[in-house]
């Protein structure tokens, strides 16, 4: 099983949106997928209709054996299963802190024979949760808005993966919500220089398809599949599906 | 009406009238609103050998078809699960043709050198319906199928029932107990796809497990003897009628197998009972009708057995020279064609048919009685214990003479003793204790694949030399062809060896003290005087 984190210390970059529509992709090409919803906010359960986990407590997540087996829930889309969000979820970091460093991947490793693929939604803070995350994870996914300063926060990230000696970590970055009327927008994604080997070509772009996810409460290839998004998603997986498995562009 | 919790595990059945969709969906009201998203046809063929084996090894394998998709699907009987599923068709039936990585071994094992044919069709109707919860989160899918069966190569496809097969999602499970409560009033039973199978098959007026190469023939101990002779000869032709479709259509090589050990049965149990209980001349008349049988039939059965051996016979030589006995291999099949001819030429002329219907009438259309012989009216079981006890003595003397310096001839004879011995304790088996007389035929069975093992080896290189001879008049093969021949036929003698050895330890065994009881106590004391 691979796991791939969608991470970003800032909120409201598209990191739900990535998890989500990736996820989607992956299991219809036929990967069996889990999403686990890390963020107490829980977008990623509401996306997929199914209700956060209000009972239950990180305590007994982390010491039942089973417990995160006995919370997959499988969505309405074949190959694709969640872990929905939990209140308690934002307490994780407090519980995690008293455990392992490993603790997280060994949780998820007990997955492995069933999935393909695991998919982390991670709430936007950098935190013992973040770095449990971090090395639970095959490869992070940074979605940024192109503009200087999410850039100044791949810097900060960067330098705290090598501070904690997690620099072995794959580490991909695609620009999220672009906008092609914003002159910063424009300018950011024409210099390659800025995100250097670890930019990914894709960007997806801000549409209004992408906003409806919220009320149609799907994925967005699955109500709009030629939409400009769903495309750029398309696109995204391949990328991201070559840096997991090695697997050739079809 | 309270109905008990359903066996989650499997489907749910009905087979009162048809209910429709709507019914169906005011029925689950109480689990969630429902909707069928899907309606699609599947054909589902079942198959089997002609002896059922699958379904005496508790499994059913299926192919089922759906839009464009074909799978091959074995189930175990009480499991609903498939043990296996391997994408395509069945291909010629034959295992050496099927997946051998996706399907069972047990299936290969049971099936063996036999072909898999179809049994039952079932064509399907299927409705695919989701419950959705408050949010319009689907929570549970199942499928409503409406069965239809028909015997392959018939039409009529009698509606068999109906089923509702549930597709649990994960953290959902809740739901699916919530719907078969509420659907267990209209589906009141339960059953796995063995199950369905056998009821399907049912509707369509057939029975599994209806043929098997074994003899299983109920006798009651006071039964007249010659009543008993009747039904056993009776059971006896019904087997070689029933194979003879399958012989003729050339299936496969044990409907041919099958045929000739029911007329080997006859034979033997012509020579061994009915010479005290039917006529004279009857019983002369079926001897020498049933040898014809038999003579008719054994080129084309020796044919058979050792194309099945060829691939036995290339392991026995290096394998440079295992190449070299493919024109062995192609003359055994010409010859096996032009016998074809003779054989289908045989079974379907008059003279096969009078033998036929002439044994089928007498037997059938007389009571015991007037003309017949002497212990006609002995009850059945007395006249069983003398004539095995009288058998197994004539063996034991036979068997006890000879030993590593007898001529070949000898062992060939108690070899025959044994096999009419054998035949004769199976037709009779239901008369004794089942337990005790599995334990008396398992001790005969090992004296006689030894003696087996010697008269094939026996058999097949004097055979190998004589084709080897037929090919060469005929100019099929090379030197080399001949060459691996003889290195095959060399390997087997060198087993005649192995096996005359192993006899002696074998025969002190079957002669031992206790076996000798056993056979006394079971046989003896009912004997006739």
């Amino acid at each position: 099983m691979q796991v791939l984190g969608i991470f970003n210390m800032k909120g409201g970059v598209g990191k739900t949106a990535t998890a989500v529509n990736l996820a989607y992709i992956a299991a219809s090409q036929g990967k069996r997928t889990l999403i686990w919803d890390l963020d107490p906010q829980g977008a990623s359960s509401f996306y997929f209709r199914i209700k956060p986990k209000i009972k239950g407590g990180s305590e007994k997540l982390l010491k039942g054996k089973g417990a995160l087996e006995s919370r997959i829930k499988a969505t309405d889309f074949a190959n694709l299963d969640l872990i929905p969000a939990d209140f308690s979820n934002r307490e994780l970091d407090l519980r995690l802190a008293e455990e392992k460093q490993s603790r997280l991947k060994k949780l998820v490793g007990g997955l492995s024979d069933d999935y393909d693929l695991m998919v982390l939604d991670c709430p936007p803070s950098m935190s013992e949760l973040s770095e449990q995350i971090f090395r639970a994870c095959n490869l992070l996914l940074v979605p940024m808005i192109p503009t200087t300063l999410s850039l100044r926060t791949l810097e900060q990230l960067r330098s705290f993966l090598k501070k904690e000696n997690l620099d072995g970590l794959k580490l991909r970055t695609f620009y999220s919500m672009v906008d092609r009327r914003k002159k910063i927008h424009v300018e950011t994604l024409e210099d390659k220089e800025l995100t250097g080997k670890i930019g990914l070509d894709t960007f997806v772009s801000y549409a209004s398809a992408v906003e409806r996810m919220g009320t149609e409460r799907k994925p967005v290839m699955a109500f709009s599949p030629y939409s400009l998004p769903t495309l750029q998603y398309l696109k995204l997986w391949d990328e991201v599906r070559q840096v997991l498995f090695r697997e050739k562009s079809d | 009406m309270k109905h008990k919790l359903p066996d989650l595990n499997r489907p749910l059945f009905r087979t009162g009238a048809r209910i429709n969709r709507r019914e169906l969906l005011k029925a689950l009201q109480p689990a969630g609103d429902g909707a069928v998203v899907e309606n699609h046809a599947a054909h589902y063929q079942y198959y089997d050998t002609f002896d059922w084996r699958l379904y005496f090894g508790d499994l059913t394998l299926v192919s089922i078809e759906s839009g464009r998709q074909q799978n091959l699907v074995v189930f175990r009987k009480g499991k609903s699960e498939p043990v296996a599923t391997s994408p395509g068709p069945i291909g010629s039936g034959f295992v050496r043709d099927l997946d051998p990585e996706r399907l069972p071994a047990a299936v290969k094992r049971l099936v063996g050198i036999r072909r898999l044919i179809p049994r039952l069709s079932v064509f399907t109707d299927c409705n695919q319906v989701r419950i959705v919860n408050n949010d319009q989160k689907t929570v549970l899918r199942l499928t409503l199928e409406t069965l239809c069966a028909e015997k392959p190569g018939r039409n009529g496809e009698p509606y068999a029932g109906q089923r509702i097969l549930f597709h649990p999602l994960k953290g959902y499970e809740n739901y699916q107990q919530k719907a078969a409560k509420n659907l267990i009033a209209l589906f009141p039973e339960c059953l796995d796809e063995f199950e369905t199978f056998l009821h399907c098959l049912k509707t369509v007026g057939d029975r599994a497990g209806d043929y098997s190469s074994g003899i299983n023939i109920e006798l009651e101990p006071n039964m007249p003897a010659g009543q008993a002779a009747r039904q056993i000869h009776l059971y006896l032709l019904e087997m070689m009628k029933r194979n003879t479709p399958g012989i003729l259509g050339d299936i496969d090589t044990e409907y041919l197998h099958d045929f000739r050990v029911a007329t080997r049965r006859t034979r033997s149990a012509l020579s061994l009972v009915d010479n005290e209980v039917l006529p004279a001349d009857v019983v002369s008349k079926a001897k020498q009708d049933f040898q014809l049988i038999g003579q008719m039939t054994s080129r084309f059965r020796d044919l058979d057995v050792y194309l099945l051996a060829l691939p036995g016979y290339k392991s026995l030589i290096p394998a440079e020279y295992r190449e070299n006995l493919d024109a062995f291999g192609q003359f055994l099949r010409q010859q096996r064609q032009s016998e074809k001819r003779n054989l289908e030429g045989f079974l379907a002329g008059g003279r096969y048919h009078d033998i036929i219907t002439g044994w089928h009438d007498y037997l059938a259309g007389t009571e015991a009685g007037a003309g017949d012989g002497e212990s006609a009216l002995t009850p059945v079981k007395s006249m069983a214990s003398h004539c095995i006890w009288k058998a197994w003595t004539r063996l034991m003397k036979k068997a006890k003479a000879i030993d590593s310096q007898s001529p070949k001839e000898r062992y060939h004879e108690v070899r025959i003793l044994a096999k009419k011995l054998r035949y004769l304790m199976e037709f009779m088996s239901s008369l004794y204790p089942r337990s005790e007389m599995k334990a008396a035929i398992k001790n005969l069975k090992k004296l006689q694949n030894v003696l087996g093992e010697f008269q094939d080896a026996v058999v097949q290189s004097a055979a190998i030399r004589r084709y080897g001879c037929e090919m060469s008049a005929a100019g099929i093969g090379d030197a080399e062809t001949l060459m691996a021949m003889g290195m095959v036929a060399e390997t087997i003698v060198a087993r005649e060896q192995i096996a005359l050895e192993s006899f002696k330890a074998t025969f002190d065994q079957f002669s031992n003290k206790a076996t000798r009881t056993h056979f006394i106590n079971l046989f003896s004391k009912d004997s006739l005087p």
